[in-house]
């Protein structure tokens, strides 16, 4: 069907090849997984079938609480997760970008808070999770303290990236038209910068879902994380690779949204 | 067209034994030494030298960007501390804000407190001014060398400055635009009756511009001579006059 069409002209060919090359690797993943469940290749215990994962799926997200284990509580996992997700992100956007954006203007800024702050990255973040028991305890602020420091240094990096590389006639230009100081940051260096700003949140928010399925593991009630720890201990695979799926999901169509909500800007728009 | 306060009127622009350092590799290079001279208003000053010479320096210090180490600028016998819309400045490249169109570029240096409609309208008259009405929409990364300038005039002008700092502004165009930007600065300059003070490496421009050139040597940038173009406007650049400031400007950076 598709060769006497495609040999028609370079121009279809190539929209087909654009349309279906980001589908390529997906679709051929998922028929191998298919071939190896159906022939057995892959035995249950380690990676169930594409049926019985969507099954689960379904009852996960669709059936009614109680009806069996797991059923219905992914409204409630997912909420418990993205609140997580958005305090701890919040957080860190709250600090990193205002010291992001001081440490690429002012050396002093930068001098001062470097070394500490190269040093605290080099931690990785399971690394912190004892201290944050012993701290926090078991539950939300936990998550949300790893959440908010995994997602601190990207947006703290990129804002003071973006700062750093501003056209220095920029300010001199917003300055010379009459603009105090706080109004420059504002109107001139928050645009400026914005591309490595937008970088450095999509960043932080990509390690947030990371951070949040570590803060999870440890024993907190719900969550889409939670979720997942209880179906190891109940040797749910299934569930386990729905979880996987589902994350991924979630965390795919966050990113979308912070790019989308970040259009209100023109500098995003335009640069 | 020489000479300061000649009709007893107070100089628009003082600039007194300016002196400024920068540190490079941990020592003091001196990039000006005692530089001075006043402006009448409306008055136009050509500033040339070889590279290196101090004159972007001398720009800085009189928009405000720089402190200087000796000496003072003042306005309208008002010392200069920091930049202002009151001398408004046209930068060698381009510096207009990319993520802003022509008409937002414009207009962003016009007060908040206006209403929309009268901002709107300041910024229309502008863009008429220099020749870009149907632009106002245009990103600037649309726009030629020469439109870019333009706009990069027109947000200066919006503000209705009383002093033009420019720093090789048409350096980058080609030949034909920037005899047609010349145009436009004269025309613009002949209504408004802003000073200026431009910095340029080409004579020929000097000469058809100015009233006055100040010729500085390099290393560190003094004045080596300063003459009135008493030529009378508009200026062919092929008359007796002219040719002969040219080669005058030429010897004088020639020199030494």
């Amino acid at each position: 069907m598709a060769s006497p069409k495609a040999s028609q002209g370079d121009s279809p060919k190539g929209r087909a090849a654009t349309l279906a090359l980001p589908w390529l690797l997906p679709a051929g993943a998922l028929a191998f997984w298919f071939l190896a469940s159906a022939t057995g290749l892959l035995p249950p215990y380690l990676l169930p079938s594409p049926a019985q994962v969507l099954g689960a799926t379904w009852t996960y997200v669709f059936a009614p609480e109680g009806s069996a284990p797991f059923a219905g509580r992914f409204l409630a996992d997912a909420g418990a997760s993205l609140g997580r997700v958005a305090g701890g992100f919040g957080l860190a956007v709250m600090l990193g970008l205002p010291l992001g954006l001081l440490s690429g203007r002012l050396a002093a800024v930068r001098l001062l808070l470097d070394t500490l702050l190269n040093g605290l990255r080099a931690v990785p973040g399971i690394a912190w999770l004892p201290l944050a028991l012993v701290w926090f305890g078991i539950g939300f602020k936990t998550t949300v303290f790893l959440v908010a420091l995994a997602a601190f240094f990207p947006i703290y990096l990129g804002a003071a990236a973006g700062a750093r590389q501003v056209n220095p006639l920029f300010p001199r230009a917003g300055a010379m038209l009459g603009l105090g100081r706080a109004r420059l940051v504002f109107t001139v260096l928050l645009p400026a910068a914005m591309p490595h700003v937008v970088t450095g949140l999509r960043l932080g928010l990509g390690v947030a879902f990371a951070y949040l399925v570590l803060g999870e593991l440890t024993g907190v009630p719900d969550g889409l994380g939670a979720a997942i720890m209880d179906a190891r201990m109940v040797g749910r695979v299934d569930l386990i690779v729905m979880g996987i799926f589902l994350i991924a999901a979630i965390g795919r169509l966050c990113d979308l949204g912070l790019v989308w909500g970040l259009r209100i800007f023109k500098s995003v728009r335009r640069l | 067209m020489t000479g300061l306060g000649g009709h007893g009127e107070a100089p628009c622009l003082v600039v007194e034994s300016l002196g400024k350092a920068f540190p490079v590799q941990g020592r003091w290079i001196k990039a000006l030494e005692d530089i001075s001279f006043a402006l009448r208003s409306g008055e136009v000053l050509g500033v040339l030298g070889p590279s290196g010479c101090g004159k972007t320096t001398l720009l800085n210090l009189i928009a405000g960007f720089l402190t200087p180490d000796a000496g003072r600028v003042l306005m309208h016998s008002r010392l200069v501390t920091k930049p202002g819309p009151e001398r408004g400045v046209v930068f060698q490249e381009d510096a207009l804000f990319p993520w802003l169109t022509v008409a937002e570029n414009v207009g962003f240096g016009l007060p908040a407190g206006q209403g929309s409609g009268q901002r709107r309208e300041r910024v229309s008259r502008i863009l008429e001014r220099v020749g870009l009405t149907d632009f106002g929409r245009y990103l600037p990364r649309a726009l030629s060398g020469g439109m870019k300038q333009r706009v990069a005039l027109a947000r200066v002008l919006v503000r209705e400055p009383r002093v033009l700092l420019m720093d090789e502004p048409f350096a980058a165009l080609d030949a034909q635009t920037r005899a047609g930007m010349h145009e436009l600065l004269i025309s613009l300059q002949q209504q408004l009756r802003q000073t200026v003070v431009f910095v340029t490496h080409d004579p020929e421009e000097a000469v058809k511009l100015a009233d006055r050139v100040l010729v500085l040597s390099p290393g560190p940038g003094r004045v080596r001579q300063e003459l009135g173009v008493d030529l009378p406007r508009p200026r062919q650049t092929d008359s007796p006059g002219f040719l002969r400031f040219k080669r005058a400007i030429h010897a004088s950076l020639a020199s030494g």
